[in-house]
Protein backbone atom coordinates (compact mmCIF):
# COMPACT_ATOMS: atom_id res chain seq x y z
CA UNK A 1 0.00 0.00 0.00
CA UNK A 2 1.50 3.30 -0.88
CA UNK A 3 2.22 5.79 2.01
CA UNK A 4 2.19 2.57 4.14
CA UNK A 5 5.72 2.75 6.01
CA UNK A 6 7.29 5.89 7.60
CA UNK A 7 10.49 6.67 9.05
CA UNK A 8 9.46 9.08 12.32
CA UNK A 9 12.01 11.05 14.06
CA UNK A 10 11.62 12.62 17.53
CA UNK A 11 14.32 15.33 18.81
CA UNK A 12 12.18 17.97 20.72
CA UNK A 13 13.36 17.39 24.14
CA UNK A 14 15.61 14.94 25.87
CA UNK A 15 14.66 11.64 23.96
CA UNK A 16 16.76 10.97 20.46
CA UNK A 17 14.35 8.49 18.45
CA UNK A 18 13.47 6.97 15.15
CA UNK A 19 10.96 4.68 15.03
CA UNK A 20 9.47 2.62 11.38
CA UNK A 21 5.58 2.31 11.68
CA UNK A 22 3.40 0.32 8.98
CA UNK A 23 0.06 2.12 8.37
CA UNK A 24 0.04 4.74 11.16
CA UNK A 25 -0.85 1.57 13.81
CA UNK A 26 1.87 -0.91 13.27
CA UNK A 27 5.20 -0.29 14.83
CA UNK A 28 8.24 -2.44 13.14
CA UNK A 29 10.63 -0.42 15.70
CA UNK A 30 10.78 2.56 18.15
CA UNK A 31 14.17 3.02 19.51
CA UNK A 32 14.48 5.60 22.31
CA UNK A 33 17.98 7.24 23.61
CA UNK A 34 17.38 8.70 26.46
CA UNK A 35 19.59 11.47 27.93
CA UNK A 36 17.98 12.03 31.22
CA UNK A 37 21.13 10.65 33.35
CA UNK A 38 23.23 13.40 31.13
CA UNK A 39 20.79 16.14 32.61
CA UNK A 40 19.89 14.50 36.19
CA UNK A 41 22.76 16.44 37.98
CA UNK A 42 21.23 19.44 36.12
CA UNK A 43 17.89 19.18 37.95
CA UNK A 44 16.69 19.62 34.27
CA UNK A 45 17.20 19.46 30.79
CA UNK A 46 20.08 21.71 30.08
CA UNK A 47 19.25 22.93 25.76
CA UNK A 48 22.51 23.17 24.61
CA UNK A 49 23.71 19.87 26.06
CA UNK A 50 20.59 18.19 24.52
CA UNK A 51 20.91 19.88 21.36
CA UNK A 52 25.02 17.97 21.49
CA UNK A 53 24.02 14.92 22.38
CA UNK A 54 21.00 14.19 19.71
CA UNK A 55 23.26 15.50 16.76
CA UNK A 56 25.81 12.64 18.36
CA UNK A 57 23.03 9.97 18.51
CA UNK A 58 20.86 10.74 15.63
CA UNK A 59 22.00 9.16 12.56
CA UNK A 60 23.20 5.77 14.69
CA UNK A 61 19.48 5.88 16.12
CA UNK A 62 18.00 5.94 12.71
CA UNK A 63 20.35 3.31 11.35
CA UNK A 64 19.04 1.44 14.10
CA UNK A 65 15.28 1.68 13.54
CA UNK A 66 15.85 0.53 10.08
CA UNK A 67 17.66 -2.36 10.83
CA UNK A 68 15.77 -3.84 13.83
CA UNK A 69 12.63 -3.19 11.02
CA UNK A 70 14.50 -5.00 8.53
CA UNK A 71 14.19 -2.29 6.42
CA UNK A 72 16.23 0.18 4.35
CA UNK A 73 15.57 3.56 3.03
CA UNK A 74 14.06 2.50 -0.17
CA UNK A 75 11.32 0.49 1.37
CA UNK A 76 9.86 3.97 3.17
CA UNK A 77 7.38 5.88 1.76
CA UNK A 78 7.51 9.00 3.90
CA UNK A 79 9.88 10.73 6.19
CA UNK A 80 7.89 12.34 9.88
CA UNK A 81 9.40 14.94 11.97
CA UNK A 82 8.53 16.82 15.36
CA UNK A 83 8.80 20.16 14.43
CA UNK A 84 7.07 21.51 17.71
CA UNK A 85 7.11 22.33 20.41
CA UNK A 86 9.77 21.50 22.30
CA UNK A 87 13.52 23.11 22.20
CA UNK A 88 14.42 25.03 19.34
CA UNK A 89 18.08 23.80 18.71
CA UNK A 90 17.04 20.17 20.14
CA UNK A 91 14.33 20.24 17.20
CA UNK A 92 15.98 21.83 14.82
CA UNK A 93 18.59 18.16 14.39
CA UNK A 94 15.69 16.41 13.76
CA UNK A 95 14.20 18.62 11.18
CA UNK A 96 17.28 19.29 9.16
CA UNK A 97 18.07 15.57 9.45
CA UNK A 98 14.57 15.01 8.11
CA UNK A 99 14.60 17.38 5.38
CA UNK A 100 17.59 16.11 3.96
CA UNK A 101 16.53 12.58 4.14
CA UNK A 102 13.43 13.16 2.34
CA UNK A 103 15.04 15.54 -0.08
CA UNK A 104 18.14 12.84 -1.14
CA UNK A 105 15.32 10.05 -1.08
CA UNK A 106 12.95 11.21 -2.96
CA UNK A 107 10.47 10.83 0.00
CA UNK A 108 7.02 13.30 1.46
CA UNK A 109 8.71 15.13 4.46
CA UNK A 110 5.40 15.12 6.92
CA UNK A 111 5.98 18.07 9.58
CA UNK A 112 4.08 16.75 13.11
CA UNK A 113 3.21 18.28 15.95
CA UNK A 114 4.53 16.61 19.08
CA UNK A 115 1.18 17.13 20.94
CA UNK A 116 -0.97 15.43 17.92
CA UNK A 117 1.89 12.50 17.76
CA UNK A 118 1.02 11.99 21.72
CA UNK A 119 -2.75 11.82 20.34
CA UNK A 120 -2.15 9.19 18.15
CA UNK A 121 0.87 7.10 20.01
CA UNK A 122 -2.72 5.48 21.59
CA UNK A 123 -3.53 3.93 18.14
CA UNK A 124 -0.05 2.09 18.39
CA UNK A 125 -1.50 -0.21 21.18
CA UNK A 126 -4.88 0.03 20.48
CA UNK A 127 -5.36 -0.24 16.12
CA UNK A 128 -8.86 -0.69 16.35
CA UNK A 129 -9.20 3.06 17.84
CA UNK A 130 -11.58 5.06 16.23
CA UNK A 131 -13.44 8.40 16.73
CA UNK A 132 -15.46 9.94 17.78
CA UNK A 133 -13.36 10.69 21.22
CA UNK A 134 -12.02 13.27 24.39
CA UNK A 135 -8.29 13.32 24.42
CA UNK A 136 -6.54 14.56 27.36
CA UNK A 137 -2.86 15.52 26.66
CA UNK A 138 -0.95 15.79 30.12
CA UNK A 139 3.14 16.46 29.44
CA UNK A 140 5.79 18.81 30.65
CA UNK A 141 4.80 21.40 28.31
CA UNK A 142 0.70 20.60 27.88
CA UNK A 143 -2.55 20.13 29.20
CA UNK A 144 -5.16 19.96 26.33
CA UNK A 145 -8.24 18.84 26.59
CA UNK A 146 -9.15 17.78 22.89
CA UNK A 147 -12.72 16.37 20.90
CA UNK A 148 -11.82 14.36 18.04
CA UNK A 149 -14.78 13.15 15.29
CA UNK A 150 -12.04 11.95 13.14
CA UNK A 151 -8.78 11.55 12.87
CA UNK A 152 -6.77 14.23 11.53
CA UNK A 153 -9.31 16.79 13.23
CA UNK A 154 -9.80 17.97 16.22
CA UNK A 155 -11.71 20.49 18.42
CA UNK A 156 -9.77 22.14 21.36
CA UNK A 157 -12.13 22.35 24.02
CA UNK A 158 -9.20 23.59 26.76
CA UNK A 159 -5.45 24.36 27.10
CA UNK A 160 -3.55 25.37 29.97
CA UNK A 161 -3.16 29.20 30.13
CA UNK A 162 0.06 28.74 32.17
CA UNK A 163 2.38 25.94 33.49
CA UNK A 164 1.56 22.70 32.45
CA UNK A 165 0.42 19.84 34.45
CA UNK A 166 3.66 17.66 34.75
CA UNK A 167 6.22 22.01 34.41
CA UNK A 168 3.90 22.14 38.09
CA UNK A 169 5.29 18.49 39.05
CA UNK A 170 8.56 18.94 38.01
CA UNK A 171 8.57 22.35 39.73
CA UNK A 172 7.21 21.39 43.39
CA UNK A 173 9.41 18.13 42.77
CA UNK A 174 12.28 20.87 42.51
CA UNK A 175 10.87 22.96 44.92
CA UNK A 176 10.80 19.52 47.34
CA UNK A 177 14.02 18.20 46.78
CA UNK A 178 12.64 15.14 44.75
CA UNK A 179 15.02 15.17 41.83
CA UNK A 180 14.47 15.12 38.28
CA UNK A 181 12.76 13.55 36.74
CA UNK A 182 9.67 15.40 38.45
CA UNK A 183 6.43 12.99 37.78
CA UNK A 184 7.54 9.96 38.80
CA UNK A 185 9.48 11.66 41.86
CA UNK A 186 6.46 13.02 43.56
CA UNK A 187 4.52 10.12 42.61
CA UNK A 188 6.91 7.74 44.35
CA UNK A 189 6.75 10.16 47.58
CA UNK A 190 3.48 10.67 47.35
CA UNK A 191 2.56 7.12 47.59
CA UNK A 192 3.03 7.18 52.01
CA UNK A 193 1.84 10.30 52.28
CA UNK A 194 -2.23 11.63 53.00
CA UNK A 195 -3.73 13.00 49.98
CA UNK A 196 -6.45 14.96 52.09
CA UNK A 197 -3.83 16.15 54.72
CA UNK A 198 -3.93 19.59 53.21
CA UNK A 199 -6.51 21.24 51.26
CA UNK A 200 -5.08 23.31 48.27
CA UNK A 201 -6.84 25.57 46.21
CA UNK A 202 -8.14 24.48 42.94
CA UNK A 203 -8.56 27.53 39.95
CA UNK A 204 -12.32 28.58 38.61
CA UNK A 205 -11.40 30.12 35.16
CA UNK A 206 -15.51 31.47 34.63
CA UNK A 207 -16.42 30.58 30.99
CA UNK A 208 -13.74 29.21 30.29
CA UNK A 209 -15.22 25.59 31.55
CA UNK A 210 -12.43 23.33 30.23
CA UNK A 211 -9.48 25.73 30.58
CA UNK A 212 -6.74 24.63 33.19
CA UNK A 213 -4.48 26.70 35.32
CA UNK A 214 -1.49 25.12 37.61
CA UNK A 215 1.11 27.67 38.69
CA UNK A 216 -1.73 29.35 41.08
CA UNK A 217 -1.64 25.48 42.76
CA UNK A 218 2.57 25.41 42.60
CA UNK A 219 2.69 28.73 44.71
CA UNK A 220 0.32 27.25 47.24
CA UNK A 221 2.56 24.35 47.71
CA UNK A 222 5.55 26.87 47.98
CA UNK A 223 3.84 29.13 50.21
CA UNK A 224 2.09 26.26 52.66
CA UNK A 225 5.55 24.45 52.77
CA UNK A 226 7.98 27.22 54.29
CA UNK A 227 4.82 27.98 56.53
CA UNK A 228 4.79 24.27 57.78
CA UNK A 229 8.50 24.62 57.86
CA UNK A 230 8.28 27.85 60.03
CA UNK A 231 5.97 26.16 62.75
CA UNK A 232 6.96 22.39 62.66
CA UNK A 233 10.73 22.81 61.74
CA UNK A 234 10.09 20.55 58.61
CA UNK A 235 8.10 19.84 55.96
CA UNK A 236 6.28 16.75 55.52
CA UNK A 237 6.80 16.18 52.23
CA UNK A 238 4.99 13.05 51.55
CA UNK A 239 1.92 14.41 52.77
CA UNK A 240 2.56 17.33 50.64
CA UNK A 241 3.14 15.79 47.44
CA UNK A 242 -0.07 13.36 47.84
CA UNK A 243 -2.14 16.26 48.50
CA UNK A 244 -0.28 17.96 45.68
CA UNK A 245 -1.10 15.39 43.20
CA UNK A 246 -4.58 14.38 44.37
CA UNK A 247 -5.61 18.33 43.89
CA UNK A 248 -3.86 18.20 39.98
CA UNK A 249 -6.07 14.59 39.52
CA UNK A 250 -8.88 16.32 40.98
CA UNK A 251 -8.64 19.25 38.39
CA UNK A 252 -8.30 17.42 35.34
CA UNK A 253 -10.59 14.94 36.48
CA UNK A 254 -13.13 17.61 36.70
CA UNK A 255 -12.77 18.87 33.31
CA UNK A 256 -12.81 15.60 31.43
CA UNK A 257 -16.27 14.68 33.45
CA UNK A 258 -17.62 18.35 32.13
CA UNK A 259 -16.71 17.78 28.98
CA UNK A 260 -18.54 14.24 29.07
CA UNK A 261 -21.55 16.28 29.71
CA UNK A 262 -20.94 18.21 26.53
CA UNK A 263 -19.58 15.72 24.43
CA UNK A 264 -21.15 12.41 25.28
CA UNK A 265 -18.71 10.03 24.10
CA UNK A 266 -17.70 6.48 24.97
CA UNK A 267 -13.76 6.98 24.40
CA UNK A 268 -11.19 8.88 26.49
CA UNK A 269 -7.71 8.68 25.32
CA UNK A 270 -5.14 9.75 28.10
CA UNK A 271 -1.65 10.72 26.44
CA UNK A 272 1.31 12.48 26.90
CA UNK A 273 4.24 12.08 29.29
CA UNK A 274 2.38 12.51 32.51
CA UNK A 275 -0.21 9.73 31.38
CA UNK A 276 2.63 7.49 32.78
CA UNK A 277 1.33 8.45 36.43
CA UNK A 278 -0.39 5.55 38.22
CA UNK A 279 -2.15 7.70 40.53
CA UNK A 280 -4.08 9.60 37.29
CA UNK A 281 -4.80 6.66 35.66
CA UNK A 282 -6.23 4.78 38.61
CA UNK A 283 -8.72 7.49 39.56
CA UNK A 284 -9.55 9.00 35.93
CA UNK A 285 -10.67 4.89 35.10
CA UNK A 286 -12.71 4.56 38.47
CA UNK A 287 -14.11 8.16 37.21
CA UNK A 288 -14.93 6.58 33.54
CA UNK A 289 -15.88 2.87 34.84
CA UNK A 290 -19.38 4.23 36.52
CA UNK A 291 -19.90 6.21 33.22
CA UNK A 292 -19.23 3.36 30.86
CA UNK A 293 -16.77 5.32 29.15
CA UNK A 294 -13.82 3.38 27.88
CA UNK A 295 -9.74 4.56 29.33
CA UNK A 296 -7.12 4.43 26.77
CA UNK A 297 -3.76 5.21 27.39
CA UNK A 298 -0.39 4.23 25.89
CA UNK A 299 2.68 1.70 27.81
CA UNK A 300 5.03 3.44 29.34
CA UNK A 301 7.15 3.40 26.15
CA UNK A 302 4.77 5.30 24.25
CA UNK A 303 3.89 7.78 27.03
CA UNK A 304 7.19 9.46 27.06
CA UNK A 305 8.69 11.20 24.14
CA UNK A 306 8.94 8.41 21.21
CA UNK A 307 9.32 8.76 17.12
CA UNK A 308 6.62 5.89 16.44
CA UNK A 309 3.73 7.98 17.56
CA UNK A 310 5.56 11.15 15.24
CA UNK A 311 5.43 8.32 12.45
CA UNK A 312 2.04 7.02 13.60
CA UNK A 313 0.76 10.46 13.20
CA UNK A 314 2.54 11.41 9.93
CA UNK A 315 0.78 8.68 8.44
CA UNK A 316 -2.49 10.32 8.82
CA UNK A 317 -1.42 13.86 7.83
CA UNK A 318 0.26 12.26 4.36
CA UNK A 319 -2.70 10.34 3.93
CA UNK A 320 -4.53 13.52 3.95
CA UNK A 321 -1.77 14.83 1.37
CA UNK A 322 -0.61 17.35 4.54
CA UNK A 323 2.79 17.04 3.76
CA UNK A 324 5.32 19.81 4.15
CA UNK A 325 8.32 21.40 2.43
CA UNK A 326 12.22 21.89 2.73
CA UNK A 327 11.68 24.99 4.49
CA UNK A 328 9.74 23.01 7.44
CA UNK A 329 11.63 25.09 10.64
CA UNK A 330 11.40 25.01 14.01
CA UNK A 331 8.22 26.24 16.20
CA UNK A 332 9.31 26.08 19.90
CA UNK A 333 5.72 27.36 20.97
CA UNK A 334 3.77 25.06 18.66
CA UNK A 335 0.31 24.91 19.91
CA UNK A 336 -2.34 22.27 18.93
CA UNK B 1 31.50 15.33 -7.10
CA UNK B 2 32.04 16.77 -3.82
CA UNK B 3 29.50 18.65 -1.90
CA UNK B 4 31.15 21.26 0.46
CA UNK B 5 29.14 23.08 3.61
CA UNK B 6 29.74 25.15 6.08
CA UNK B 7 26.90 27.18 8.46
CA UNK B 8 29.33 27.81 11.00
CA UNK B 9 29.60 31.89 10.71
CA UNK B 10 26.91 33.89 9.72
CA UNK B 11 28.42 33.57 6.31
CA UNK B 12 26.82 30.19 4.79
CA UNK B 13 27.74 28.12 2.12
CA UNK B 14 27.43 25.54 0.14
CA UNK B 15 29.92 24.24 -3.26
CA UNK B 16 30.05 21.58 -5.45
CA UNK B 17 33.32 20.22 -7.01
CA UNK B 18 33.77 18.11 -9.49
CA UNK B 19 38.08 16.91 -10.57
CA UNK B 20 36.90 17.09 -14.47
CA UNK B 21 35.00 20.85 -14.42
CA UNK B 22 36.42 22.41 -11.29
CA UNK B 23 33.54 24.21 -9.07
CA UNK B 24 29.98 23.42 -10.34
CA UNK B 25 28.15 25.83 -8.16
CA UNK B 26 28.71 28.00 -5.37
CA UNK B 27 26.49 29.70 -3.00
CA UNK B 28 26.48 32.03 -0.05
CA UNK B 29 24.40 33.31 2.16
CA UNK B 30 24.67 36.02 4.96
CA UNK B 31 22.22 35.61 7.62
CA UNK B 32 22.43 35.57 11.81
CA UNK B 33 20.33 33.03 12.32
CA UNK B 34 17.96 30.76 10.37
CA UNK B 35 20.15 28.51 8.55
CA UNK B 36 18.44 25.41 9.98
CA UNK B 37 15.25 26.57 7.63
CA UNK B 38 17.23 27.36 4.12
CA UNK B 39 19.47 25.49 3.94
CA UNK B 40 17.57 22.69 2.63
CA UNK B 41 15.95 24.83 0.14
CA UNK B 42 19.25 26.44 -0.95
CA UNK B 43 20.88 23.53 -1.82
CA UNK B 44 17.86 21.69 -3.54
CA UNK B 45 17.78 24.50 -5.61
CA UNK B 46 21.62 24.92 -6.34
CA UNK B 47 21.42 21.45 -7.75
CA UNK B 48 17.83 21.84 -9.87
CA UNK B 49 19.34 24.52 -11.36
CA UNK B 50 22.48 22.59 -12.44
CA UNK B 51 20.50 19.68 -13.30
CA UNK B 52 21.91 17.71 -10.87
CA UNK B 53 20.62 14.50 -8.68
CA UNK B 54 21.79 14.06 -4.79
CA UNK B 55 23.05 10.82 -6.50
CA UNK B 56 25.45 12.51 -8.02
CA UNK B 57 27.16 13.02 -4.99
CA UNK B 58 30.36 11.28 -4.22
CA UNK B 59 31.29 12.38 -1.06
CA UNK B 60 30.80 15.47 1.43
CA UNK B 61 32.99 17.67 3.62
CA UNK B 62 31.18 19.38 6.52
CA UNK B 63 32.73 22.70 8.18
CA UNK B 64 32.96 21.43 11.74
CA UNK B 65 33.16 25.08 13.55
CA UNK B 66 34.27 27.15 15.56
CA UNK B 67 31.36 29.14 15.30
CA UNK B 68 27.74 29.66 16.31
CA UNK B 69 26.42 26.35 17.95
CA UNK B 70 23.23 25.69 16.51
CA UNK B 71 24.68 26.83 13.22
CA UNK B 72 27.24 24.20 13.05
CA UNK B 73 25.34 21.57 14.25
CA UNK B 74 22.61 22.69 11.41
CA UNK B 75 25.85 22.03 8.64
CA UNK B 76 26.89 19.01 10.43
CA UNK B 77 23.05 17.11 10.95
CA UNK B 78 22.56 17.83 6.71
CA UNK B 79 26.25 16.02 6.07
CA UNK B 80 25.47 13.35 8.14
CA UNK B 81 22.08 12.64 7.10
CA UNK B 82 23.33 13.00 3.56
CA UNK B 83 26.46 11.08 3.94
CA UNK B 84 24.01 7.80 5.69
CA UNK B 85 20.97 8.04 3.07
CA UNK B 86 23.40 7.79 0.29
CA UNK B 87 26.26 6.21 1.86
CA UNK B 88 28.69 8.18 0.85
CA UNK B 89 32.25 9.15 2.64
CA UNK B 90 32.25 12.31 4.26
CA UNK B 91 34.89 14.44 6.11
CA UNK B 92 35.33 17.20 8.70
CA UNK B 93 37.12 20.27 8.20
CA UNK B 94 38.23 23.28 10.54
CA UNK B 95 35.89 26.54 10.17
CA UNK B 96 39.57 28.21 10.82
CA UNK B 97 41.16 25.97 8.11
CA UNK B 98 38.37 26.86 5.64
CA UNK B 99 38.69 30.43 5.54
CA UNK B 100 42.28 30.24 5.60
CA UNK B 101 41.53 28.60 1.86
CA UNK B 102 40.95 32.51 0.72
CA UNK B 103 44.72 33.94 1.44
CA UNK B 104 47.21 33.08 -0.88
CA UNK B 105 50.53 31.46 0.13
CA UNK B 106 53.06 33.35 2.19
CA UNK B 107 52.54 35.03 5.22
CA UNK B 108 50.91 32.42 8.05
CA UNK B 109 47.07 33.08 8.08
CA UNK B 110 45.33 33.89 11.37
CA UNK B 111 41.98 33.07 10.57
CA UNK B 112 39.35 35.10 13.05
CA UNK B 113 35.90 33.97 14.39
CA UNK B 114 33.84 36.54 16.40
CA UNK B 115 33.35 35.03 19.03
CA UNK B 116 31.48 38.36 20.61
CA UNK B 117 32.56 40.28 23.79
CA UNK B 118 36.34 40.83 22.05
CA UNK B 119 36.66 37.11 22.66
CA UNK B 120 37.65 34.72 18.63
CA UNK B 121 37.66 31.81 17.89
CA UNK B 122 41.22 31.42 16.32
CA UNK B 123 43.83 29.58 14.33
CA UNK B 124 47.03 30.06 12.88
CA UNK B 125 48.13 28.32 9.19
CA UNK B 126 50.21 28.23 6.89
CA UNK B 127 49.70 26.73 3.20
CA UNK B 128 51.82 23.47 3.16
CA UNK B 129 51.89 21.92 -0.53
CA UNK B 130 48.02 22.04 -1.61
CA UNK B 131 46.12 23.70 1.71
CA UNK B 132 46.69 25.36 4.34
CA UNK B 133 47.58 23.28 7.60
CA UNK B 134 47.44 24.42 11.51
CA UNK B 135 50.74 25.98 13.46
CA UNK B 136 48.96 25.44 16.55
CA UNK B 137 46.25 24.12 17.77
CA UNK B 138 43.26 26.34 16.95
CA UNK B 139 41.74 28.21 20.29
CA UNK B 140 38.98 30.57 21.88
CA UNK B 141 40.69 33.83 23.43
CA UNK B 142 40.50 37.80 24.35
CA UNK B 143 41.74 39.17 21.08
CA UNK B 144 43.87 41.35 23.04
CA UNK B 145 45.68 38.18 24.38
CA UNK B 146 46.67 36.67 21.32
CA UNK B 147 49.86 37.93 20.18
CA UNK B 148 51.64 36.82 22.99
CA UNK B 149 50.67 33.46 21.85
CA UNK B 150 51.20 33.65 18.60
CA UNK B 151 54.10 35.91 18.62
CA UNK B 152 56.59 33.38 18.55
CA UNK B 153 55.14 31.60 15.07
CA UNK B 154 55.17 34.23 13.15
CA UNK B 155 57.18 37.44 12.30
CA UNK B 156 54.54 38.87 10.05
CA UNK B 157 50.84 37.38 9.64
CA UNK B 158 47.74 37.98 7.29
CA UNK B 159 44.35 38.25 9.27
CA UNK B 160 41.30 36.72 7.47
CA UNK B 161 37.97 36.26 8.75
CA UNK B 162 34.84 38.58 10.00
CA UNK B 163 35.55 40.17 13.28
CA UNK B 164 34.76 44.00 14.52
CA UNK B 165 36.67 46.72 12.97
CA UNK B 166 38.60 47.41 16.28
CA UNK B 167 39.59 43.78 17.22
CA UNK B 168 42.88 44.82 14.96
CA UNK B 169 43.77 47.20 17.16
CA UNK B 170 43.31 45.24 19.88
CA UNK B 171 45.47 42.30 18.43
CA UNK B 172 48.51 44.70 17.01
CA UNK B 173 48.95 45.91 21.10
CA UNK B 174 50.08 42.38 21.60
CA UNK B 175 51.89 41.80 18.68
CA UNK B 176 54.74 43.28 17.21
CA UNK B 177 55.39 42.11 13.30
CA UNK B 178 53.55 43.30 10.64
CA UNK B 179 49.72 42.55 9.58
CA UNK B 180 48.16 42.52 6.65
CA UNK B 181 44.80 41.96 5.96
CA UNK B 182 42.82 39.61 3.55
CA UNK B 183 41.23 41.04 0.98
CA UNK B 184 37.53 42.44 1.59
CA UNK B 185 35.85 39.57 -0.33
CA UNK B 186 37.91 37.50 0.80
CA UNK B 187 37.04 37.40 4.65
CA UNK B 188 34.02 35.38 3.83
CA UNK B 189 33.75 31.65 3.40
CA UNK B 190 33.58 30.54 -0.11
CA UNK B 191 31.61 26.85 -0.78
CA UNK B 192 34.00 26.29 -4.03
CA UNK B 193 37.32 26.49 -2.00
CA UNK B 194 35.32 24.10 1.00
CA UNK B 195 34.40 21.69 -1.86
CA UNK B 196 37.57 21.52 -3.35
CA UNK B 197 39.32 21.15 0.22
CA UNK B 198 36.92 17.54 0.41
CA UNK B 199 37.98 16.79 -3.27
CA UNK B 200 41.90 16.93 -1.74
CA UNK B 201 40.55 15.10 1.17
CA UNK B 202 39.16 12.55 -0.78
CA UNK B 203 42.30 11.62 -2.32
CA UNK B 204 44.74 11.50 0.74
CA UNK B 205 41.43 8.98 2.40
CA UNK B 206 38.52 8.24 0.07
CA UNK B 207 36.91 6.12 2.91
CA UNK B 208 36.24 8.91 4.38
CA UNK B 209 36.05 9.36 8.79
CA UNK B 210 33.43 7.77 10.57
CA UNK B 211 30.53 9.93 10.90
CA UNK B 212 30.03 9.79 14.62
CA UNK B 213 33.65 11.75 14.64
CA UNK B 214 32.32 14.94 12.84
CA UNK B 215 31.27 16.65 15.47
CA UNK B 216 31.39 20.41 16.14
CA UNK B 217 35.06 21.82 17.73
CA UNK B 218 32.81 23.78 20.16
CA UNK B 219 36.12 24.97 22.04
CA UNK B 220 33.75 25.93 24.81
CA UNK B 221 31.59 24.16 27.25
CA UNK B 222 27.73 23.15 27.23
CA UNK B 223 27.09 24.32 30.89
Amino acid sequence: MAGDLILGIETSCDETSAAVVSGGRFVKSNIIASQINLHREFGGVVPELASRKHLELLDRVIKKALDEAGVGFSDLDGIAVTYGPGLVGSLLIGIVAAKTLSWSLGLPLIGVNHILGHIYSNLLEHPELEPPLLCLTVSGGHTDLLYTEEWGEYRILGRTRDDAAGESYDKVARFLGLGYPGGPAVERIAESGDPDRFSLPSPNLGEDRFGFSFSGLKTAVINLAHNLEQKEGQIPVADIAASFQKTVVDILLERVERALKDYPVDKVLLAGGVAANKYLRRRLQESLEKKGVDLYYPSLEYCTDNAAMVAGAGYFLLQQGKVSSLDLDAYPQLKI
Amino acid sequence: MILGIDTATSTGVIGLYQKEKGIRGELSFQIERGHGRVLNPLLDQLFSHLDLKPGDLTGIVVGRGPGSFTGTRVGITLARALALALDIPLWGISTLEALALNCPQGDPILSLIDARNERVYWGLYSWKGKRPVPLIRDGVDKIGCLGDKIQAYCANLVVVGEYPEHYLELLASGYSGTISRAQVFNNQLRGGSIAYAGYLYSQEKPEGESPDRIVPFYLKKAT
